[in-house]
């Protein structure tokens, strides 16, 4: 990624010179701006006619305002949490997001999901050794994954203690990754994080709607925080909640030409290619919630890098790894990949690359059932699952090996440069498409049906 | 030149010719983020890993491999400087 695109005017850390070694330059980031602060808050006014008109993320009818709700009370906070010292900014963003979980969650569902966060946050707070923590934490965790389970007896003892089935998928939506994520922090962590730390990044407002949500790493959420000026940074936030509107109004176009492609039948190549294409573009409602989701942080200082980056334009598999749900692949190298490389390199470097590339796709794989027994309540071990992590992870493999053997060196802009890198998008998008259709097919057999439109069917 | 900004030149020259080439030395500053900008993904990473410890002296662990070190010049610089102290 070149600097011009990868890092917008004045996005430098460390901008402000001041004179006070000792003062938090942080606070110099979020001084207010009475001119600036209007243009913003115009913007977000805007935005949300924009959601009301459009009925963006209105899926069950006209009368489902939640997502518009949850828009409301983020930008409602945002023009206090403005305003406010810098030392109550994060504690009143916590203070917002914890009590937006009773406006949009059932009471009981609300309640559940406090308690586990403080008896998580008790754990990992202890004067236990990390070891222990950890293992307590796991088996809480376990506990809780096998008291969801749907045998009638798990169901009796759910109904005894008053929790809602409603309380899973919330439940796993915040802490089925980011718990992960958490405990390995903490292992090289400094100093323990405080509670304002921990409930800001577990009780994030928009994961009571969006429990798809990114896995965000708890030290670059800690890191960037007020990174740069405040101004820049929701104006960022702004441009990434656009983009996202975009993503979802187009997802909307393509949900209903790919139901009337479906009601009218595959009967010819370019129908196929179409259908293909459409299907894929169902992720635009991933990347147009994850914009929103990281735009809404931006808001309130959390200066989080891309969730997606254009990914229609990659131009090797390897590349498309790269840009597609980046939050991902970037939990994947720092719990998979960077601990299976680092212990192998001194043996074997080449090797040790190969070898954590390949755990990458494994893990990916299991943790990706895991994901859908927390949503929808079921472990889903599919072949066509089983087929498309197998065959991305062995390209991206091979694409590692060309890599290393062909390093860029230099950026050539010739025309000829130009032409190849088109063609590579080309092949690389066609690849991804197909294996895509595989993916989202009911079945393997169904999609070798849908490849072979003109054999008759009955 | 002080110690760290030795460390951060060298750095400098490194991901400019490996990583960002034709790019004005003044737009890698030394607050430049790296890893949460896209600039360095984790292939990238493992180079920067590698031209630290080699040229550095030191040796890095996974868990240390991630954006608190190594988001720009001055994180890593300062990482590489607290690992040649404890050393």
């Amino acid at each position: 990624m070149e600097l011009s695109t990868a890092i917008a005017p004045g996005t430098v850390q460390g901008t402000v010179r001041t004179s006070v070694g000792h003062v938090d330059p942080r606070i110099e980031r979020a001084r207010p701006n009475i001119y600036r602060f209007s243009a913003l808050v115009a913007q977000l006014g805007l935005l949300l006619a924009v959601f009301r008109v459009y009925h963006v993320e209105q899926f069950r009818g006209p009368d489902d305002l939640d997502f518009f709700a949850m828009c409301c009370v983020a930008f409602g906070a945002f023009a206090v949490h403005y305003w406010l010292p810098f030392r109550f900014k994060e504690k009143f963003w916590v203070i917002v997001s914890m009590a937006s979980a009773a406006l949009f969650l059932q009471r009981r569902v609300t309640i559940a999901l406090f308690a586990a966060g403080f008896l998580f946050y008790l754990i990992a707070a202890s004067r236990w050794s990390f070891r222990k923590r950890a293992a307590i934490a796991t088996t809480v965790f376990l506990a809780a994954m096998f008291s969801s389970a749907k045998s009638e007896w798990f169901v009796h003892l759910r109904h005894g203690l008053s929790i809602p089935e409603s309380f899973w998928p919330v439940f796993g939506g915040i802490f089925m990754f980011r718990l992960i994520v958490y405990f390995y922090d903490l292992q090289s962590a400094k100093a323990k994080p405080s509670l304002v730390e921990f409930l800001a990044y577990f009780f994030i407002l928009p994961n009571y709607l969006f429990l798809f949500f990114p896995v965000i790493d708890f030290k670059t959420m800690r890191v960037t925080y007020y990174r740069r000026d405040i101004h820049e940074s929701a104006q960022q936030g702004i441009f990434w909640i656009c983009r996202g509107t975009v993503h979802l109004l187009l997802y909307m176009i393509v949900f209903h030409v790919r139901d009337m492609l479906t009601l009218n039948g595959i009967r010819s190549f370019p129908a196929v290619v179409a259908m293909m294409f459409l299907t894929f573009m169902l992720y635009l409602r991933v990347s147009g919630q994850f914009h929103i989701i990281v735009g809404l942080l931006h808001l309130f200082g959390y200066d989080l890098p891309e969730t997606n980056h254009k990914y229609l334009l990659s131009h090797s598999l390897n590349d498309f790894w790269r840009r597609i749900n980046i939050y991902w692949k970037d939990f994947m190298v720092k719990i998979v990949y960077f601990p299976v490389y680092f212990r192998l390199r001194k043996k074997n470097d080449f090797g040790a690359r190969m070898l954590a590339t390949a755990m990458v796709f494994v893990v990916t794989w299991v943790l990706h059932s895991y994901q859908t027994f927390w949503l929808q309540g079921r472990f889903i071990m599919t072949w066509q699952d089983t087929l498309f992590w197998s065959i991305l992870g062995s390209l991206v493999m091979v694409n590692v090996w060309w890599e290393l053997r062909h390093p860029k060196r230099r950026k050539d802009t010739s025309w000829a440069a130009r032409l190849r890198t088109t063609a590579s998008i080309v092949v690389t998008m066609s690849l991804i498409l197909v294996i895509w259709s595989l993916w989202s097919a009911p079945s393997v057999r169904a999609w070798i049906d849908f490849l072979t439109w003109w054999h008759p069917r009955f | 030149m002080d110690q760290a900004q030795g460390i951060k030149e060298q750095l400098r020259q490194f991901i400019l010719k490996e990583f960002l080439p034709g790019e004005s030395p003044a737009n890698l500053t030394d607050d430049t983020p790296l890893r949460t900008s896209g600039v360095l993904d984790s292939m990238a990473t493992l180079q920067v890993v590698t031209f630290v410890e080699e040229h550095f002296g030191i040796e890095v662990e996974a868990h240390e491999a991630g954006v608190e070190n190594f988001d720009s010049l001055n994180s890593i610089a300062a990482f590489v400087a607290q690992k040649k102290a404890n050393k």
